[in-house]
């Protein structure tokens, strides 16, 4: 299980310390046990359900808007940790 | 002052110049600086802003202009729901820093409507919390009893009005999180019908679950509050326009669910549920008991299905784009070191949402799970072909001792055992507290009946 718990947080990219795992996975344990009471339930002519609405996808022209003023820009900028000019800086990827 | 005090009656009040909204702020941020040190309702507070908005009223006071329908009146805002220049942490050291850009639609429509904020309040770390214990800032205290806590997540917005820091507070509610602490603290809480008011600029738990909503000390200012945060907002694709009217019938059918009278359940509460319900029968209100049968599945339907969403949500917290991040040897790194800022709590559901999604369990659970809410929501739908309304109690406890539940999520969990099936099946409940103790009532109707929810809520105040 400490396996599992390690290759869960790396899939949610959360770095935990060793110590921290153990606990983690004690509670884990105990609510994975509780969320399987679903299993007693027979559900296989049942249509899942995502959402209280009956809403469709709603797409939209991938154009630019208006929203707020130059304002905003400046402030989505200030939030965001290295940036050059317009360009935002992320590290890396390959 | 403020403790008697209506919406109504401040607005009237300031009208006729029975005060100036400068003095009354100045005295109302001198009672917070006093008080709140000991109740810690807020994370931070909106002072400067506030009184110069405060003179504006004065002005169109003096001017003999109109003044809004919130002209002046404070409140306070749950803090994770954006307000320009507002500092918007979510109870989160991920967000420490992070200044809102924009305005919440909510938060603007209160602005127009001439309301003034006086603060931000605490929560639990990204509404994932039913006692405000897991903010990473500070823990809020329970106004009746300071030993105990005030519910949660949002117990700083119930603490703020409970203690008449404010004449209202915002609060969200994914599974609970305005009607508990609403209880807790003895005050009036709605979560509205899933789509009746708009999300943009809250910052997102669980998507499909999460409303705003207002909290407020009685039943007709949170029918106020609600009349002018809700609508179709055009920035949030799944609000909805209101367009249901229902008709005031003589006679209003209730049912009580017999699942939800459990073991578990303590005997005040009991009691004063049952004492609520007698006094609607004197009223004329007539019960019968009705069945819900999927109510012992709807809190493991609800945390797996509130996780998986959160997990997928609050991956855009990866240190690029809001504030506080941790420098790693590359971008993976980065990611997983900034996001070990997260606490405990937050961590376990990411965690969780992450397994429940992930490739051979995502049929055993997440897919169950959708099928439970199916169900729930049907059960609810059944019902309401019988009776009008469905009353439940809103908590199986009286408030809990800060520190009680803390170490075991799973018993923290069950404090929202009544509460979730309405976030599953998207439907309005209001909690209005009864019997003169931390027990509220839980009023629960059919989509978009929220103006039944209140006419009803009114006659439990009625004298006879």
């Amino acid at each position: 299980m400490t396996e599992k718990v390690e290759h869960l947080a790396k899939l949610a990219k959360i770095y935990f310390e060793e110590k921290e795992i153990e606990n983690f996975k004690k509670d884990f344990l105990k609510i994975l046990e509780f969320v399987r009471k679903l299993e007693e339930l027979n559900l296989k002519e049942v249509k899942p359900l995502s959402h209280p609405l009956d809403l469709e996808n709603v797409e939209r022209e991938d154009e630019e808007k208006e929203f707020g003023k130059e304002k905003l820009k400046e402030k989505l900028k200030e939030s965001f940790c290295e940036k050059k000019g317009d360009f935002l800086k992320v590290k890396k990827i390959l | 002052m403020i403790e008697n005090l209506t919406i109504e009656e401040f607005v009237e009040k300031l009208k006729n110049k029975e005060f100036s909204a400068k003095e009354f702020f100045e005295n109302l941020f001198e009672k917070i600086e006093k008080e709140d040190k000991e109740i810690g309702a807020f994370l931070s507070l909106n002072e400067e802003r506030a009184k110069k908005e405060a003179e504006k009223i004065d002005e169109l006071i003096a001017k003999k202009e109109k003044l809004p329908p919130l002209g002046g009146v404070p409140c306070a805002i749950k803090d994770n729901i954006l307000v320009e220049g507002l500092k918007c942490t979510a109870g989160s050291k991920i967000l420490e820093n992070y200044v809102a850009p924009f305005d919440a639609t909510v938060i603007k429509k209160l602005k127009e409507a001439g309301a003034i904020i006086v603060g931000k309040t605490n929560l639990d770390e990204f509404a994932m919390g039913s006692s405000t214990e897991y903010s990473a800032f500070k823990i809020t205290k329970n106004p009746h009893d300071l030993e105990r806590v005030p519910g949660g997540s949002s117990g700083g917005s119930a603490a703020a009005v409970a203690k008449n820091f404010c004449l209202f507070s915002l609060g969200s509610d994914t599974g609970g999180s305005i009607r508990q602490p609403a209880t807790f603290c003895k005050i009036v809480g709605l979560k509205p019908t899933y789509g009746a008011v708009s999300r943009f600029g809250l910052i997102a738990f669980a998507s499909s679950l999460d409303q705003i909503g207002p909290m407020t000390k009685n039943v007709r200012d949170c029918e106020i509050v609600f009349e002018i945060i809700k609508g179709k907002d055009p920035l949030d694709s799944t609000s909805v326009e209101i367009e249901k009217k229902f008709e005031e019938k003589k006679e209003i059918k209730v049912g009580i669910p017999k699942e939800y009278l459990i073991e578990g359940i303590e005997i005040e509460v009991r009691k004063a549920f049952e004492k609520a319900i007698k006094k609607y029968q004197e009223k004329g209100i007539k019960f019968e008991e009705i069945s819900l049968p999927h109510t012992e599945y709807a809190l493991a339907c609800y945390y797996i299905i509130a996780c998986a969403e959160a997990s997928s949500n609050l991956a855009r917290y990866d240190g690029l784009r809001y504030g506080n991040y941790c420098e790693g040897v590359d971008i993976f790194d980065t990611y997983s070191k900034t996001r070990s800022l997260f606490g405990k709590e937050v961590k376990r559901r990411i965690i969780l949402g992450t397994f429940v999604l992930s490739a051979g369990y995502y049929e055993a659970f997440y897919l169950k799970a959708q099928k439970v809410r199916r169900k729930i929501k049907e059960d609810f739908e059944k019902a309401f072909e019988k009776v009008d309304l469905i009353f439940t109690p809103v908590s199986p406890t009286l408030p809990f001792k800060i520190g009680e539940k803390i170490e075991d999520p799973l018993k923290m969990y069950l404090s929202d055992v009544f509460t979730v099936s309405v976030n599953l099946a998207g439907l309005p409940a209001i909690s209005i507290p009864v019997e003169n103790l931390p027990v509220g009532l839980q009023i629960i109707g059919p989509p978009f009946s929220e103006s039944k929810i209140f006419q009803v809520a009114k006659i439990y105040y009625e004298r006879n």
